[in-house]
């Protein structure tokens, strides 16, 4: 039992590891855009990429028997075939940076920044 | 094992350090305004909230005034003002629907009838995207045509009172009027800047958090929602489309839009797919869409300037045409 | 070659030999094979059944994908501290296989990126400054290179950058690596009798 359980330098540590995390928050909310455009990869491979903001209807899109659910408020796994439901468990993406992933089915659903040319609003 | 003082000298700055970093990463972390997006169902169509600063109260109080007034001025609602009028041929109304028709009725004088309140008889007959869609025969139009008029509404101190066979129908301005209510429910709440839409009439609250004004895309006609033609770069302000793409029917290869002529009793057909109007208060900016609709390009230039209005015009041909005010503002997608 | 041993643990009544036995040394244990596979064994069926404990939990939201307690990590820390690399990769290999099976394919590869690479991080911890690293500083460093390896794992699977995680993991590795750490630190006479069984 030589070795001890914790020690002043540990507390250099977790202030390390949380000054890392408040500054790369900062740096992915800065810099992370406002969250419009929802993408959908399947695979490795972008299979959809949605403004959700011109969206006027909420639409369902299925990938790799996951069902999501794309709308003007974001966008969120609705079901899976998976064991696990992380991914739907991970609720209404809203924000730039807010993803739900489903490792089993390979579908990632990822809320990043501004397309450039992206509306605020369409008029139909 | 360091000593305990040798390492408090090395610990007590880190902390410091640590302890301003943090203060000011928490400071600026909100900076990145909060959005809060939402829909709700009003006016018959979407309604679409994206609040800055704001969140579900502020939402809900919205969608509360915007229900609200569709309660009072829908015809389907058997209880709305709209509703009974249309029913007695007159009702006691409150003293906000009584203005929501003089605004109405001014527009209607203004536009020379382009736009009119009172088509209700004219579009039932019609009932372009309705079970009972179909071209009615020019009798019946005539007839129909009778019952129109907005110079015919009685607006007395308690009560509207319309002429038998008119009815009331607010469908060319009833989003725009949403706006208007959400600009309203806005006024005074911490709220800082909003996007909301009520179908195809648009309010911009504020200014856009991220500096740049406000983007507003215009749906291409001939594509698929959501899909644009152009885009809008404008400040805070109202805007609205009306377009011959969105509700119509195709008899014996014509197509018939649900955006009627008040003067000749059938669809409008200038050579304008879309107009986009940006104006200075909602219910002007949905009201006047349908009438530069109605009157095609020419005749709506001055229709705008009376209302220090501005707009983008589509014709049939895909040429897009702003006015002198929103020329700089516009953008043609490739 | 140090007397003084650091990193060496004693079991209660067991006085440490000349030339102690150590992590690092090149001396092979004394236990038969037999013996060593036997508690390789059952510290293996140990980490499984803290990492079927842990599954009972609901998964959070905003925690990167396969963020968990990190129970299981408590028995590799503890077997890279009183036995050796080998020891504690098996247990990581025998504890990812078992995900093979219930989960699937993608499962055991992310469970068992995570793992291999926080055995790693433990082993060169404990080795370094002379065995004074504290058991939670190894523990926290190593729930978050743990959770770096599943994300890694997940991002290459899924094709997609996942940095948006990192806040989170960082954050929540540190809370569960203290926590593991302190656990540790509690039961260690215990898993002390299974290691000199």
């Amino acid at each position: 039992m030589n070795r001890t359980c914790f020690q002043k330098r540990d507390w250099l540590l977790l202030g390390g590891i949380l000054l890392t995390a408040l500054l790369l928050t900062a740096a992915l909310r800065l810099f992370g855009g406002d969250g419009r455009v929802v993408e959908i990869y399947a695979d490795g491979q972008l299979a959809e990429q949605i403004d959700c903001r011109s969206l006027t209807d909420s639409r369902q899109i299925e990938v790799n028997g996951v069902q999501v659910e794309v709308s003007p408020a974001g966008a969120r796994v609705l079901s899976s075939v998976c064991p696990d439901q992380v991914c739907v468990a991970a609720g209404l993406l809203q924000h730039s940076g807010d993803m739900a992933v489903c490792a089993p089915q390979r579908v990632v659903v990822k809320l990043t920044g501004t397309a450039e040319d992206a509306p605020d609003a369409v008029v139909y | 094992m360091p000593k305990n003082r040798a390492f408090l000298y090395k610990l007590a700055p880190a902390l410091a350090v640590f302890l301003l970093a943090a203060v000011v990463l928490w400071d600026l972390l909100p900076r990145q305004a909060a959005r809060y997006t939402t829909t709700s169902f009003a006016m018959g169509s979407a309604l679409n909230l994206t609040l800055y600063g704001g969140g579900e109260e502020e939402a809900n109080a919205i969608i509360a005034d915007v229900q609200a007034l569709e309660e009072a001025i829908s015809p389907n609602i058997a209880a709305s003002y709209t509703a009974q009028i249309n029913q007695n041929g007159a009702a006691e109304t409150s003293e906000d629907y009584r203005k929501w028709v003089e605004n109405a009725v001014d527009i209607s004088r203004r536009t020379g009838g382009a736009f009119d309140i009172t088509l209700g008889a004219l579009s039932a007959l019609w009932d372009i995207g309705g079970e009972n869609q179909r071209v009615p025969a020019p009798k019946e139009i005539e007839a129909a045509l009778q019952h129109t008029g907005s110079e015919y509404i009685e607006i007395q101190e308690n009560q509207i009172a319309i002429p038998a066979g008119m009815r009331l129908d607010f469908g060319a301005i009833g989003k725009g009027m949403a706006c208007d209510a959400a600009y309203a429910a806005l006024t005074g709440t911490d709220v800082k800047s909003a996007v909301i839409a009520s179908g195809g009439s648009v309010l911009l609250y504020g200014e856009n958090p991220d500096g740049e004004g406000w983007t507003v895309g215009i749906q291409h006609p001939g594509k698929e929602t959501g899909e644009l033609i152009a885009t809008l770069s404008l400040d805070a302000g109202f805007v609205s489309t009306s377009g011959n793409y969105q509700k119509y029917f195709i008899r014996d290869g014509r197509r018939y839009c649900h955006i009627l002529d008040p003067a000749t009793g059938y669809p409008a057909e200038n050579g304008l797919t879309g107009v986009t109007v940006v104006a200075r208060t909602g219910a002007e900016s949905d009201a006047l869409a349908t009438a530069c609709f109605v009157l095609g390009y020419e005749k709506s230039l001055s229709v705008l300037a009376d209302f220090h209005a501005e707009a983008v015009f589509i014709t049939e041909d895909g040429e897009i045409i702003p006015t002198e005010g929103l020329r700089d503002k516009l953008t043609i997608q490739e | 070659m140090r007397n003084e041993e650091k990193t060496s643990f004693s079991a209660p009544n067991e006085s440490a030999p000349n030339g102690a036995e150590k992590p690092t040394g090149g001396k092979k244990q004394k236990a038969s094979p037999a013996k060593r596979v036997a508690v390789a064994g059952i510290l293996a069926a140990l980490a499984l059944a803290l990492s079927f404990l842990e599954s009972l939990l609901p998964a959070l939201p905003f925690l990167p994908p396969g963020a968990k307690l990190g129970l299981s990590n408590i028995v590799v820390l503890f077997s890279v501290l009183t036995a050796s690399l080998p020891q504690a990769m098996a247990i990581v290999v025998i504890k990812s296989a078992f995900t093979l099976f219930t989960a699937g394919g993608s499962a055991f590869f992310i469970s068992l990126c995570g793992g291999l690479l926080s055995c790693l991080v433990m082993f060169l911890l404990t080795r370094l400054r002379q065995g004074t690293l504290s058991l939670v500083f190894v523990s926290v460093l190593s729930a978050i290179s743990h959770n770096l390896g599943q994300l890694a794992a997940v991002s290459l699977l899924s094709g997609t950058s996942l940095l948006a995680y990192l806040p989170a993991l960082l954050l929540f590795g540190a809370v569960f690596g203290v926590l593991t750490g302190l656990i540790l630190k509690i039961v260690m006479p215990v898993l002390l009798k299974i290691q000199h069984l």
